[in-house]
């Protein structure tokens, strides 16, 4: 059923709204039509799939508000979509009655959902919500845009809204005038979106005003550019700048936006004469046909195919027709005739025919030899289509574009830029209202994912506190690896291990020594700063050595702070010996936090009687239990429980609420320690039980340099392309 | 909404604005201009960025009243708001040490070479001036304009102050001086703005001369971001956007009689509004 409209005669001389709309009867009649199908093929023509049966069972139930509601789902704008979208191409044609030609009229319906549901205000984030301090600009405040907005925000991301007119809604703004879409609805939607706590901002022009990089550094993580397709064409005729000739964009701009069909009430002119010719046969040609009459002017459209070719809406042609338009098919514009003033007076046409079919399926328009007429014309409107705006990607070389234009995207909607994004009529060259929308649905789902990603990543790389370890315990494992230099401390680093210890193992695993006890500080220092130098994410520990306090007491704090202010690690870690509890607590009432170190302790092995496994009676047992309530109430951190029978381990871990790391100690652990050379195998002399090989990279580097030696006794080594090369007439030069 | 924070009538209708914006001063640079809607049914104009505080965050405009929009901007005062500004728009000034530049202003262009006479200057070049306009009462930034200028001429039409006549007899001037001299140099450049006529005229006189010669066109203009075509001039017989392209071409290469055809489309609409004019003069 068709919805009721302004008569021609009476539409024709102002800019209401020409379709009025089903009223609740009408409504509820076409809503009785629909067969609630059970598989229904409408919903599959609709783009973004809105379950239309179940929208249309509410309406026969006169249930407007639940209608909109279910729309909504799928739909941002659903007053505007009732009234623009293409429906006999989308939902309408796909539509099962459409077989009987008396499909659903479904974007009247639509439209009713939309108009008497929304006195029901939406539920959901209001500006005053809680937000998360990620800010994501979105650029460009058409369909597209408008839905990426809204739905960041509904994401609870803190999104600002960029327009460079004074104006927001693009197309919908200022091209599709008010008698098919009434400015007010789309200040409505605008309304709703900002009140989602988007903030607008109208007058600034991305790409002069700020450029990409301004608002990354004004702390935007992501960007959406909705920039649409703004720049008009031209055909290159002849003529084509004599004063009446227009753009549809500038036409359209001064009529709707500006409203200068409300001249002098608003303040700009447009100027027209009493017959305008329109080139084109789009929407857009259509909606500045109309506007043209109803500004007073005779209208022609000239347009190079036949009518049944024309990609406008059927019910705009049908309407244009109503209100006296006439159309000049199969012609084409050759030449704009001007006056000496510079207005014009006419446009040269020659007559088409249609050939065979282009690359699009439809046949290809031919110029008829000698065909040529005058039409008279004192206004020319030229809609032949219009591409992106090259003036971002002008002043941002790296953001990459088709030939045409069109930005380029990748499917997840990122364009050549990292955290850039785009959608709409700026990726695909003049599309729809819904193509936009989905576009701009889409595109913030993926943003919403690449945020996420990094700031997952962002979260890694977080340098770790002595904070992050004590909250681990009981969460998850902590991991802790030895390093002794840039290379290696790169590594363990990038893959994320929680603690990076500057062990004084150094001594037996880097410098050949013996014992631990004979480096000291000057040796621990040198190689901790190296390693410091390479860490951004784990917490850095310096291995205090046995010269620095078990030798000299007194000096341990002294010792401790040059670790932290010369080698920059975040702690020291002390093994147990008699005055350990001393000066512990004497190095951590310093500032310096310290981690723990009992059982099998290096530094004192003599003492204990060799590398043996410690606590393995009930009363040695006992003596490891109390030394680790101890080293807890002196203020370490965190313990190293070195070769310990596992259930001695369990215990102490669960007595302790600081974390315990373990080395030959156990699955029970709140984490675990290795020297990483043991574990790659990089250190072949001595490989204790509790050490688990995850490489054994010691013969394959052997492997490697036994090659080199070999490639250069037989002269393999250096070749061609390890050498460097002079010209050769140099060489002759210097030989004679 | 942006603030006007200071207004001096620079001449009978020609006034000056000082507006707070700090997102346009921190971007503008000479040859750039904004795009104002001074009240909420107002059009869109284009003015030239004529002065830049980047500490304060302030942009200046100074324009001539010649029609309804630039009347109703003349109206607002201090502690006032433009409802809307854009900018900066437009491709800034080429600047760069030529060695002599001359640059001429006529009218409020007077306004609009200001700045770039002030850039060419700070580039390390030797800028010689030249002003014109009706008569004495409209030459505006005389002393600004003399700090800035090794050499300052001016001319009036009707002999008011300086040389009787137009900005082209001092220009030839100074150009046949070289021609005879044997030690004088003819300027790398010479840069004008002003109305249509007068920069058609100075571009033909330098054209005979071979003196590279840019012009500020100043054609109707909508949005002022390349998306309405109201701008478009001929350059060279290509079609150019001056809102994006220009505002600023070479003069031995634009069509200006289109552009002054072009500048009469809205002539009978505007001179209705003018009627209305909340100033009627
Ligand atoms: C006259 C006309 C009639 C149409 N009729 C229909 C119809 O009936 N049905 C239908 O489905 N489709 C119709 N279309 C097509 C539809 O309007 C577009 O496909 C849709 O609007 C594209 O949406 P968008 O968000 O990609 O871009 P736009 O709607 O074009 O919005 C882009 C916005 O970005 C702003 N912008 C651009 N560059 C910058 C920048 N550098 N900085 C800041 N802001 C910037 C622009 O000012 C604009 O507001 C019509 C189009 C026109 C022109
Ligand atoms: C890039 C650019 C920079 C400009 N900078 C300045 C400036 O710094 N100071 C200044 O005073 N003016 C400047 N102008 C001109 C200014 O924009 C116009 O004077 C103004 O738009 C006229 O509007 P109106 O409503 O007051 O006059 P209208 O009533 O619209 O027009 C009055 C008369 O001015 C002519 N006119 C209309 N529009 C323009 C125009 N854009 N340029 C020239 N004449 C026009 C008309 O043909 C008419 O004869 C600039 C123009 C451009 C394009
Ligand atoms: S609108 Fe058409 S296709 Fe969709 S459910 Fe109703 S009858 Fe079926
Ligand atoms: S003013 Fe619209 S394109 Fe230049």
């Amino acid at each position: 059923m068709p919805m009721r409209q302004q008569n021609p005669q009476e539409r024709i001389r102002n800019f209401f709204e020409v379709a009025l709309g089903y009223s609740k009867e009408d409504a509820q009649k076409e809503a009785e039509r629909c067969l609630l199908c059970k598989e229904p093929l409408c919903v599959q023509g609709c783009p973004v799939e809105i379950d239309i049966p179940a929208f249309i069972k509410l309406l026969r139930e006169d249930k407007p508000q639940e209608a909109l509601s279910k729309i909504k789902e799928k739909n941002n704008l659903p007053a505007v979509c009732g009234r623009v979208c293409p429906q006999e191409d989308q939902c309408e044609g796909r539509c099962i009655l459409n077989k009987k030609k008396v499909p659903i009229n479904i974007g009247a319906l639509e439209r009713y959902a939309a108009d008497y549901g929304k006195v029901h205000s939406q539920k959901g984030l209001s500006a005053s919500d809680h937000r998360l301090s990620i800010k994501i600009a979105v650029v460009g405040s058409g369909p597209a845009g408008l839905t990426a907005a809204a739905d960041l925000a509904k994401m609870r991301y803190s999104v600002t809204l960029f327009e460079s007119l004074h104006v927001p809604g693009g197309v919908l703004s200022y091209g599709i005038p008010e008698f098919r879409l009434p400015k007010e609805i789309v200040h409505e939607e605008i309304a709703a979106i900002k009140n989602l706590g988007v903030e607008l901002k109208t007058d600034i022009l991305i790409g002069k005003t700020f450029s990409l990089v301004d608002l990354f550094e004004a702390g935007y993580k992501a960007i959406f550019l909705g920039l649409g397709a703004g720049l008009p064409q031209f055909m290159g005729i002849p003529g084509e700048n004599l004063d009446r000739v227009y753009s549809a964009n500038e036409f359209l701009t001064r009529v709707n936006l500006m409203r200068a069909y409300k001249f002098p009430e608003f303040k700009t002119p447009v100027s027209i004469g009493k017959k305008i010719a329109v080139i084109g046969g789009g929407n857009v040609a259509f909606d500045s046909a109309r506007c043209g009459a109803r500004l007073g002017s005779q209208v022609s459209i000239i347009y190079r195919r036949g009518e049944a070719e024309m990609p406008a809406r059927h019910e705009e042609i049908q309407n244009a027709k109503e209100e006296g338009i006439t159309f000049q098919l199969l012609t084409q514009p050759v030449k704009i005739i001007g006056l000496d003033t510079g207005f014009v007076s006419g446009v040269e046409c020659v007559k088409m025919q249609l050939g065979d079919p282009d690359s699009s399926g439809r046949r290809r328009p031919v110029a008829i030899a000698g065909s040529n007429f005058v039409l008279d014309a004192d206004t020319v409107i030229i809609a032949i289509g219009q591409t992106p705006n090259p003036l971002l990607a002008k002043v941002t070389p790296e953001l990459k574009t088709t030939p045409r234009g069109t930005v380029i995207i990748d499917k997840n909607y990122m364009t050549s830029i990292h955290g850039v994004f785009a959608g709409g009529d700026i990726t695909t060259g003049a599309d729809t209202v819904i193509a936009a929308m989905g576009a701009g649905k889409r595109a913030a789902r993926a943003i919403d994912h690449y945020i996420k990603k990094v700031e997952s990543r962002m979260a890694e790389i977080k340098k770790t506190t002595i904070q992050d370890i004590l909250s681990l315990k009981n969460k998850r494992k902590i991991t802790m690896l030895t390093a002794y230099d840039y290379p290696l401390a790169l590594l363990v680093d990038r893959a994320g291990i929680d603690m990076i210890l500057v062990g004084d193992s150094l001594a037996n695993v880097v410098l050949g020594l013996d014992s631990t006890t004979k480096v000291g500080m000057n040796e621990m220092l040198h190689h901790a700063k190296a390693v410091s130098r390479a860490v951004t994410h784990s917490l850095v520990i310096g291995d205090m050595p046995y010269e620095s306090y078990q030798l000299n007491p007194g000096k341990t704090v002294e010792n401790a702070k040059r670790f932290i202010e010369e080698a920059r690690c975040d702690c020291v870690k002390l093994e147990w010996f008699d005055q350990c509890l001393e000066v512990t607590e004497k190095t951590i009432s310093s500032g310096v936090s310290v981690m723990g170190h009992i059982g099998l302790t290096p530094q004192t092995a003599d003492k204990l009687g060799g590398f043996k496994v410690q606590g393995k009676d009930a009363q040695a047992a006992q003596k490891l239990i109390d030394q680790a309530r101890a080293l807890e109430n002196a203020g370490c951190f965190a313990i190293v429980l070195e070769c310990v029978p596992d259930k001695i381990a369990e215990i102490i871990t669960q007595k302790l609420t600081i974390p315990t790391i373990g080395i030959g100690a156990g699955m029970s652990c709140d984490g675990q320690v290795l020297v990483t050379h043991d574990m790659l195998g990089l250190f072949e002399r001595f490989t204790p039980k509790f050490v688990k090989k995850y490489l054994d990279l010691g013969p394959l580097i052997l492997k490697a340099i036994e090659e080199y030696k070999n490639d250069v006794l037989q002269k393999r080594f250096p070749g061609q392309e390890h050498s460097f090369s002079i010209k050769n007439e140099e060489l002759i030069k210097l030989k004679t | 909404m942006f603030r006007i924070i200071k207004k001096e009538t620079m001449a009978q209708g020609i006034t000056a604005l000082t507006i707070t914006a700090p997102e346009i001063a921190a971007k503008a640079k000479a040859g750039h201009f904004v795009v104002v809607v001074a009240k909420e049914n107002s059009e869109r104009i284009p003015l030239t960025i004529a002065n830049t505080d980047k500490t304060a965050g302030d942009i200046t405009l100074i324009f001539q009243e010649v029609g309804f929009s630039t009347k109703e901007l003349g109206l607002l005062n201090v502690g006032e708001h433009l409802e809307h500004l854009l900018g900066p728009l437009g491709t800034a000034t080429h600047i760069e040490n030529y060695g002599t530049v001359i640059c001429i202003g006529g009218g409020v262009g007077i306004a609009e070479v200001w700045p770039v006479a002030k850039a060419m200057k700070e580039a390390g070049n030797r800028v010689i001036g030249i002003l014109g306009a009706r008569s004495r009462d409209y030459i505006i930034l005389e002393d600004q304009l003399s700090l800035i200028c090794g050499e300052l001429f001016i001319t009036t039409d009707d002999a008011s102050y300086g040389r009787k006549g137009l900005v082209t007899d001092s220009l030839r001037g100074l150009l046949q001086a070289v021609e005879k001299s044997t030690h004088t140099q003819y300027p790398e450049l010479v840069y004008a703005v002003g109305p249509v006529v007068m920069m058609k005229a100075v571009s033909e006189l330098t054209k005979e001369y071979h003196i590279k010669t840019m012009v500020s066109l100043n054609p109707i203009m909508l949005d002022g971001t390349g998306m309405c075509g109201s701008c478009r001039v001929s350059v060279a017989g290509k079609v150019m956007f001056a809102c994006v392209d220009g505002p600023e071409f070479d003069g031995h290469l634009v069509d200006f009689l289109e552009l002054q055809k072009r500048l009469n489309s809205f002539k009978e609409k505007e001179a209705c509004l003018n009627i209305a004019c909340p100033r009627k003069t």
